[in-house]
């Protein structure tokens, strides 16, 4: 018989392996599903004693002292594995998110009586990114105080999400200067965290003493810049007005369209004429905006100048704006006289529909 | 000389499947490192922050009808039913023939009304707008348009009367999860924290900025898998019970579908070369798309071609840009039960590919369009248009070789079961990236039972897939017309019964 090629004893070899592959693929399918499943008796098991507890707490009998969550579990023995340990943070977590006053500070409570904190606290000493952006989380969302400046080395990280995460804890935790790590940041925000920091901060209650100006005008990161205006907005803080106006110069128009629009929402009368003055040379976007903001600002002037702009204006995303905003600033009557004294073209864009209340139509027209 | 081009053709043909195995491989790599970055990034966010945020952008949702009249009502309220703080679902009725309209007035208490729209991408002529007296359906607007003979002219008036800075583009048909908007704009929100390792240039001139706009990279479309919805059980266009179907042509699908979106669309993902997002479902940039014009009703797989226009804006315009995946499955829908109606899809898909090589031909292998020129387009011309040729010739080459008698049949047959072996392992792979990424089915045995459903995959269904794909090759050499509108389909309200839906 006749010797075989290498190439075929290769061939068979690989044919092999692909099979026995095969067989652990399935095997690891089955794998996943049984532990996902004896997770899901766990949770369902936890699920029982949590819902005891806060049937009590919510039918307010006996709760801290007594009869805790504590002691139920520890007579179970439930939080001792490490399977356990992170599905009841986890439920904690989202008890908590659902939660608020007394069964707040009791979740709150269990965290720490169960030695929960000490789990979350060993992640975040991983080397594995996740596992630590989990840890940091898991104190946030726990509201487990630790001092800032343990945070702050984290906000230095190289991976981009250790040090959005530590960002995020800095924020919840610090009382002094919780922006404060903005001024390291080099890396750019993504919208995600932003919207983490107003979750936050509409959490926290409290109005942050930040400087969003200094930001806004010394950053040399733009997504800083961006986040701060935002920011700005959300505190309505109205000494970031000048920081914001200057930016009115900047080459970026994305961001010169989120200035005049902050502007806008701050309603910095002061602006109001430079806006006017600029407006003419800006690109749509910025137009846009400079209608919405001059709109936001309102006054006689402001009236004039968009009814003059939905006059003359070609672009139909800017009659669109003017006829929103005249349709707030004006009251009925008014608006009936300019709608009258239009072309039948134009008065398309105030277009009343009988059959629906006004609210209706304007909400139909997205003004 | 025989002998030479016997021994050519071979050594082409073997290079060949090594090439395309090799590329296999590596997107199983790559896919599992994406859906495992994925599940670590998911493990500690709580998406639900979005549905707070007044941050979160609005999203239009747009779903073409064309005859739908069977299911139109439970469809559009499960679509105003999906979780997510600012959006709208714009209904474009196509130039229905059935009472697809007058359910909607009837369901939605509609009433015409004046609408600001502008024709920015052109589309057949729309006769009205619609929104309802009710406020509970304030999200819900109607198009009456014209039939624009196909998906892409209704999307485009979808696209024109939309409000928000995104669009979703789905079939009316189709089943959503309630979160596909939360999952599906997270890539868009998230983009600038892929970047691992950034160390940032602070300037000390305030106008300068290190990080300026174009330097990162602009989501321009995200998508995320498509399923079967044939076996499952829904309710009230819900699905109550997931389940992998149980006639054997959708179920080769499913197989398919999994394979496509969980190990090639997310192995791509990686290196940001998707080549395409499904019409079923995929969130765009608004702005982007409308600047390429919006989808193309000409053509027969405007979903590729939307995508690839959008990417040569964002390079012919020096901008960063990705295409991304997510590996959630999120939209659930009825594949074809008959080989008549299957046939037809596939020959559609592969008349589609056709023209897409034609129109974009100057893109292959041209390093000016970066990835999409030396990868993309170079993968869909090699592995994806020229495969089903290449294994026909194949398989003739082989019966050639039998009927001389130059056939070493031991051989023949550990190569055959190299290429079955590997064929099933991918499959595999596949259902298990899709386990660990989500646990849809309720019983294990289901799933394993999928797996064992790719030992007849290579036998029975790839044959199939190659034939239509070969017949639309030939259908579009000869430039014969397409039929729009004839995919018959079962429908999947409450009773899984005799419901035939003409669909478009």
């Amino acid at each position: 018989m006749d010797k075989q090629p290498y190439f075929i004893s290769w061939v068979e070899n690989a044919l092999l392996s692909f099979v026995v592959a095969s067989c652990v693929c399935i095997l690891v399918v089955v794998l996943l599903r049984l532990s996902y499943n004896l997770n899901e008796k766990r949770r369902l098991k936890l699920e029982g004693i949590i819902d005891d507890v806060l049937d009590k707490i919510i039918t307010g009998g006996p709760v801290l002292n007594d009869y805790t969550l504590l002691n139920m579990l520890k007579r179970r023995k439930v939080f001792f594995g490490k399977a356990y340990r992170q599905l009841l943070i986890d439920m904690l977590i989202e008890v908590r998110l659902n939660l608020s006053g007394m069964g707040d500070v009791i979740t709150r409570k269990i965290y720490v009586d169960c030695g929960l904190h000490n789990y979350s606290l060993r992640k975040t000493e991983s080397s594995r990114w996740h596992v630590k952006v989990q840890g940091l989380r898991e104190i946030i969302l726990m509201n487990y105080e630790i001092p800032d400046i343990d945070i702050l080395q984290f906000t230095l990280s190289r991976n981009t999400e250790v040090a959005s995460a530590a960002r995020c804890a800095y924020l919840n935790f610090s009382k002094n200067d919780p922006f404060r790590f903005l001024d390291e940041v080099n890396a750019p925000l993504s919208m995600l965290e932003l919207i983490e920091f107003f979750r936050i901060l509409s959490e926290s209650r409290n109005k942050t003493n930040s400087n969003f100006s200094k930001w806004i005008r010394y950053s040399g990161n733009r997504s800083v810049v961006y986040c701060c205006i935002k920011l700005a907005v959300y505190e309505k803080q109205v000494r970031a007005i000048k920081g914001i106006t200057a930016l009115l110069d900047v080459d970026d128009t994305d961001l010169r369209a989120e200035a005049i629009a902050a502007l806008g929402h701050l309603r910095a009368s002061e602006t109001k004429q430079l806006l006017m003055d600029m407006y003419s040379s800006e690109p749509l976007k910025c137009q846009s905006e400079i209608i919405f903001a001059i709109g936001n600002m309102g006054g006689e002037d402001a009236i004039a100048f968009i009814q003059s702009e939905f006059l003359t204006s070609t672009s139909f995303e800017i009659q669109k704006r003017c006829s929103g905003m005249l349709s707030n600033l004006l009251n009925q009557q008014e608006l009936e006289t300019f709608k009258n004294s239009l072309e039948e073209e134009k008065q398309y864009f105030f277009g009343i529909n009988r059959k629906l209340s006004n609210k209706q139509q304007y909400a139909t027209n997205y003004y | 000389m025989q002998q030479t081009i016997i021994d050519l053709f071979q050594q082409f043909i073997f290079v060949y499947s090594v090439c395309m195995m090799c590329v296999y491989v590596f997107l199983a790599i790559s896919s599992f490192i994406n859906v495992d970055n994925y599940a670590k990034r998911n493990k500690s966010y709580n998406i639900r922050n979005i549905v707070s945020s007044p941050l979160a952008p609005g999203i239009s949702v747009i779903a073409p009808a064309y005859n739908e009249g069977l299911s139109i009502v439970s469809n559009v309220e499960a679509l105003l039913s999906l979780e997510y703080p600012k959006f709208e679902v714009i209904i474009i009725n196509d130039g229905s023939t059935d009472d697809t309209m007058d359910k909607l007035i009837q369901n939605f208490d509609l009433v015409e009304v004046n609408y600001l729209y502008e024709e920015r991408i052109k589309t057949k002529p729309v006769n009205r707008f619609l929104k309802s007296r009710n406020s509970a359906y304030d999200k819900l607007l109607i198009i009456d348009k014209e039939n624009g003979k196909g998906k892409a002219d209704a999307s485009n008036a979808g696209i024109n009367a939309s409000s928000f800075d995104y669009f979703l583009c789905t079939d009316v048909d189709c089943i959503l999860a309630q979160d596909t908007l939360l999952r599906l704009i997270r890539p868009f929100l998230g983009e600038s924290s892929r970047i691992r390792k950034f160390i940032g240039r602070l300037s000390g001139k305030q106008l300068d900025y290190a990080q300026s706009p174009d330097r990162q990279k602009k989501v321009i479309a995200v998508g995320a898998p498509l399923r079967m919805i044939n076996s499952a059980k829904v309710d009230s266009s819900v699905i109550v019970r997931f389940r992998p179907p149980v006639k054997l042509l959708p179920r080769f699908q499913e197989l398919e579908y999994i394979r496509a979106y969980l190990l090639s669309k997310m192995g791509w993902n990686g290196i940001n070369c998707v080549p395409n997002v499904s019409g079923g479902l995929g969130l765009f940039d608004k702005g982007v798309a409308i600047k390429v014009g919006g989808y193309d009703p000409r053509s027969f797989a405007e979903d590729i071609d939307m995508v690839t226009r959008m990417g040569l804006y964002m390079i012919q315009n020096n901008l960063r840009y990705a295409v991304r995946y997510i590996p959630v499955s999120l939209c659930w829908t009825e594949g074809p039960e008959t080989l008549k109606v299957f046939g037809r899809q596939r020959i559609r898909w592969a008349r589609g590919l056709v023209q897409i090589m034609l129109i974009h031909k100057n893109i292959i292998f041209n390093p000016r369009y970066g990835r999409l020129g030396l990868i993309v387009f170079p993968y869909n011309l090699v592995f994806e248009f020229l495969a089903p040729v290449l294994e026909t010739l194949g398989m003739l080459f082989y019966v050639y070789l039998i009927a001389i008698g130059a056939i070493n049949w031991h051989n023949t047959f550990i190569l055959l079961g190299f290429l079955y072996s590997f064929s099933i392992l991918m499959s595999t792979m596949a259902v298990l990236w899709d386990q660990y990424t989500q646990r849809q089915y309720f019983k294990t045995w289901e799933v394993v039972a999928l797996c064992f459903t790719s030992l007849l995959e290579p036998v029975i269904y790839h044959p199939l897939v190659v034939f239509f794909s070969l017949r639309g090759y030939v259908k579009s050499l000869f430039k014969r017309e397409l039929v729009w509108g004839d995919m018959q389909r079962k429908g999947f309200t409450d009773n899984q019964g005799d419901l035939s839906v003409t669909l478009n």
